[in-house]
């Protein structure tokens, strides 16, 4: 199976599990969790049930396109099922079994992980899945987005695709992946890598990012008070973006990390803040059915 | 009587959760039994990552009658004054159904109270039960939970899907977050997944039922099993299984144990021994395979949860997980090594280590110039001190290198390693990793003399540039952990092969922090009084009595060596006769100079009573020697010699001459005298003014 039939599979499959099937977001951010459609609806009384393929970039695992394993930009396939149902574990592993995983012969793994993302202050428990000894994919129970506990919980399930595509295909390298017939994934991606990896590193202008964080704070911020809680949130992942940047520059130390991730961390929460206000007052319309159960 | 079996069938708890949790049930579930008078012959656990399980032997089937007393109102408020029951007390027998005059009352340690003594029904154990057991569950303690169910106030470590109660033959129905109990487990859910039926309560059937099912829910039995298959498996290479904590670990990670050896391309072996173990065994929970001589073998044993018919496409999956680990980890180490490590202190200035206290480039100058300085304070000869300063100069350039980028937790030994690599001299090289030591309280000291220096410079740089900044402790916030360097620096001065004065090494490292720091003034004194009271901590979990430490550490505690040596003479004083008599003699004489401005020392004309006089005789006869015994550190030698001269003399002097009189200049004189007594003794080796003689009986 390719990497595209991979992507296929998982909509289809989640599709006719109740999912709506978005897009990804336009923002540059680190995971599929950052995306409005798990952030900011996972907050709140309102049922949602989605699936998404979310490019992400990681500026600081960049590795000049020389590395079989690690990527600065890769895709994550991201679900989010809330509430999450009784057999939301069942319901994972059947998503193998349409991906032609045979779930006797390998050794599948739910291996504990405390999942935290301390930029959105959000947290959950749940496992990293293993095949083989291979992690796969990440399934959290969310308890906390925002800094605010949620109710009711839902289970989120991170594909990391290119991950999976390597076990399906037995291939050491990711570039020699193949995407589709006659194209591999270094035919799509490899020059990115090269490029990006020179830009993240050695080339991004250090102060124009401290810079552009200290005004992308601000704009969120200033959204906040004008209620535009969507644009607001834009500026969340922008803010956390410009960090990731600095971090690969090696511009923000150790200890100062935890002052730059509090800070993205209240943004985040502003907002989530302002979403449930703001859902409240329209009188959270997905509980009246109909979008997604 | 019956057997009672309970399960809760859950999704993959942590490995470390199982067995608290099991203990906890088991202790719930007994004191259950006990408290509904159902009592057990004795309980039996089982546990795999989806299930726990307690079992109780010979439960009755029903309660007794019994007796039970119920307190009602206070007793002044249940009788009236001519002793006869008030409206309360009617009220209260009414609602237990008796006549008032079956009530009595009682002495508890509250007051007296109107009392009931009530026959109450034994009731059946599976109504009990069915109350009782829910809670057992839901009190179970897991160091982290979770919510599941929408509005539920019920926790658990993950969720539960299956709950199996059986007393005997019959089901103990109850229903927790939406799940209700039955006599229904889960088998493996691969090797056996669906449903299956207990038909009672046997212990042995469960677990019988279960391993055909293709679990193994005996933890030691478990254990047992993997133990054996790794042990025949590294006894082939002539090596012995170690890794016990792993093996615990692994243990309750899997269902249906069996192992899988694998093998991993033998120039990895090249990367360091420390990148191997650390990718075996913290991130893929391998075991790292040696050979008789203990050397490294390029094999690992991996425990799954599947038959061994699956072992080869399990190998494989794993055997390219570990290269692609190992594959990472070897292109980090090339590109690490293309310079030497010593070449990487410039791009310390791009790593902020605290925004005002600079870069780790910063950091790293002032452990230059502070390790020096301890150094020679520690009496280190110059070429010693040569090393303390190179490795200064190199214990945090590995930070800025791809593999503690992607082994954080080699920070210092991947130092060390590129340090050997490099050709640096071995204690320098081993003083990179030493520098972080001791991590925990009981993590191992720094082996070398250089590394004991660097790491007590970079602790107390670290408290000196946080306190300097407002960044020292509160309460439970300790961002920088700076209680633990400070425990650390204790144990290196007390337990290690350095030593420096506390009050000259703070001095030191609050001199080098940066110019205009926001809390600098009056710095050394706060750090001063933290260390006192991490010393403080230090001695009295060592078992020290929290007086003898405070005496002990108010004569001072610049040497925290001198502290322990002076404090092991005043316990071994204190545990025996004539300790009363010798702390009488500190108190006494400091009790009469307490609220009194002595100025001035010892006017031997003014003495003119004979006490008074053969005092000052006697102290002129031993202060000199006690002092010399002091400094000598002979500080048992010392305390004997003061009691011998002071004992009896002081007691004297106090039973005939009055100190305070209206003669200010007599007064003075004599206070002035009982201040030198006291001072010998309390400014060199204790105050003892400060120990709690216990009461005698």
């Amino acid at each position: 199976m390719n990497f595209q039939q991979m992507i296929f599979q998982l909509q289809h499959y989640w599709a006719e599990r109740g999912c709506v099937i978005t897009q990804p977001y336009d923002i540059e951010k680190g995971a599929g969790t950052f995306n409005p459609a798990t952030t900011l609806k996972a907050l709140g009384p309102e049922p949602w049930r989605a699936a998404y393929v979310e490019p992400s970039r990681r500026p600081t695992d960049g590795r000049y396109g020389d590395n079989p394993n690690r990527l600065q930009h890769y895709y994550q396939y991201q679900v989010i099922l809330k509430p999450a149902p009784a057999d939301s574990q069942q319901l994972y592993l059947d998503s193998l079994a349409a991906l032609g995983i045979d779930l006797v012969e390998h050794d599948v793994r739910f291996v504990e992980d405390d999942w935290e993302s301390p930029t959105l202050g959000a947290a959950g428990l749940g496992w990293e899945v293993w095949l083989d000894g291979m992690e796969v994919t990440q399934f959290t129970y969310f308890q906390m987005v925002g800094s605010l506990e949620v109710d009711p919980i839902c289970a989120e399930l991170t594909y990391g695709l290119e991950r999976l595509a390597m076990f399906i295909q037995k291939k050491d390298n990711l570039f020699e992946l193949e995407w589709a017939p006659g194209v591999t994934y270094g035919d799509v991606h490899h020059e990115d890598e090269v490029q990006f990896s020179i830009y993240n590193f050695e080339q991004a202008d250090v102060a124009m990012h401290f810079d552009l964080f200290d005004k992308f704070e601000a704009e969120c911020q200033r959204l906040v008070r004008e209620n535009l809680v969507l644009p607001a949130y834009d500026y969340v992942l922008k803010a956390s973006h410009a960090f990731n940047m600095l971090d690969a520059r090696g511009a923000i130390g150790v200890a100062q990390r935890t002052a730059y991730i509090g800070r993205v961390r209240k943004l985040a929460r502003l907002c989530c803040e302002a979403y449930l206000k703001r859902r409240e007052e329209m009188g959270w319309p997905l509980l009246k059915g109909g979008a997604a159960t | 009587m019956a057997d009672l079996l309970l399960e809760i069938g859950c999704e993959e708890l942590p490995a470390g959760y199982i067995r608290p949790a099991l203990e906890q049930w088991a202790g719930l579930v007994r004191a259950a039994l006990d408290e509904a008078r159902l009592g057990c012959a004795g309980v039996k656990t089982a546990g795999t990552p989806r299930r726990l399980a307690v079992f109780a032997a010979g439960v009755r089937e029903a309660q007794h009658d019994a007796l039970v007393e119920v307190t009602g109102p206070p007793a002044r408020a249940a009788f009236d004054a001519q002793g006869s029951p008030t409206k309360a007390a009617l009220g209260f027998a009414r609602t237990h159904g008796v006549e008032p005059s079956a009530l009595s009352v009682k002495k508890t340690p509250k007051g007296e109270y109107c009392v009931v003594q009530k026959e109450v029904k034994g009731r059946p154990a599976a109504d009990v039960l069915a109350e009782a057991l829910p809670r057992t569950i839901t009190s179970i303690r897991f160091p982290k939970s979770m919510h599941w169910v929408t509005g539920s106030g019920v926790t658990f470590a993950r969720p539960f899907r299956t709950l199996l109660a059986l007393l005997g033959s019959r089901v103990i129905e109850f229903e927790i977050n939406g799940v209700r109990s039955g006599r229904a487990t889960a088998g493996h859910p691969f090797l056996s997944p669906g449903l299956i039926e207990l038909p009672d309560a046997s212990f042995d059937g469960y677990l019988d039922l279960l391993r055909a099912h293709r679990v193994v829910a005996d933890i030691p039995a478990r254990r047992e099993i993997i133990a054996r298959k790794i042990g025949e498996r590294l006894a082939a290479h002539g090596s012995k299984l170690t890794e016990m904590e792993l093996l615990d670990e692994v243990t309750n990670l899997v269902e249906f144990p069996n192992i899988v050896e694998g093998a991993f391309d033998e120039k990895f072996l090249a990367l360091p021994q420390a990148v191997l173990e650390e990718s075996m065994k913290s991130h893929q929970r391998y075991f790292p395979v040696h050979d008789a001589a203990g050397r490294m073998l390029p094999r690992f044993i991996t425990v799954i949860n599947r038959d061994d018919g699956c072992a080869a496409v399990i190998r494989e999956g794993n055997q390219r997980v570990l290269r692609a680990r190992l594959a990472d980890a070897e292109f980090f180490l090339h590109e690490d090594t293309r310079r030497p490590l010593a070449g990487r202190l410039e791009q310390l200035k791009g790593v902020t280590f605290q925004a005002q206290l600079g870069s780790y480039y910063d950091k790293v100058q002032r452990l230059k110039a502070l390790a020096e300085a301890l150094a020679a304070q520690a009496g280190l000869p110059p070429a010693q001190a040569a090393l303390c300063v190179r490795a200064a100069e190199l214990c945090k350039n590995d930070l800025v290198t791809a593999m503690v980028g992607e082994f954080p937790r080699l920070q210092g030994i991947i130092g060390r390693e590129y340090a050997v690599r490099d050709g640096e001299d071995a204690e320098v090289a081993a003083a990179i990793a030493e520098h972080y030591a001791p991590r925990t309280a009981d993590d191992a000291l720094p082996a070398t003399i250089t590394g004991s220096v660097l790491s007590i410079a970079e602790k107390f740089d670290t408290i000196a540039g946080c306190f300097s900044v407002g960044l020292a402790p509160t309460g439970s916030q300790d961002p920088y952990a700076l209680r633990r360097a400070a425990q650390g620096i204790i144990r290196i001065l007390m337990e290690g092969r350095a030593a420096v004065s506390l009050a000259a090494a703070v001095a030191e490292a609050a001199m080098l922090q940066p110019r205009g720091l926001p809390q600098a003034e009056g710095v050394q004194e706060r750090i001063l009084a933290f260390l006192r009271d991490r010393l403080y901590n230090y001695l009295t979990d060592k078992g020290y009595r929290y007086d003898q430490v405070n005496a002990v550490l108010a004569a001072g505690f610049d040497d925290v060596r001198d502290v322990r040596e002076r404090l092991e003479a005043v316990a071994s004083l204190a545990a025996e006769p004539g300790w009363e008599d010798l702390v009488t003699v500190v108190q006494r004489t400091f009790n009469i100079i307490r609220n009194s401005d002595v100025a001035g020392d010892v006017d031997e004309g003014l003495l003119c009573e004979p006490q008074e006089r053969e005092l000052w005789a006697i102290l002129k006869a031993h202060e000199g020697a006690v002092r010399e015994l002091a400094a000598a550190r002979k500080y048992r030698a010392a305390s004997e010699l003061f009691a011998r001269a002071f004992v009896a003399s002081v007691h004297e002097f106090f039973e005939r001459v009055f100190v305070n009189v209206d003669d200010a200049a007599l007064r003075r004189n004599r206070l002035a005298l009982m201040k030198r007594i006291n001072s010998l003794y309390t400014e060199r080796i204790a105050d003892l003014s400060q120990i709690v003689i216990a009461e005698g009986p």
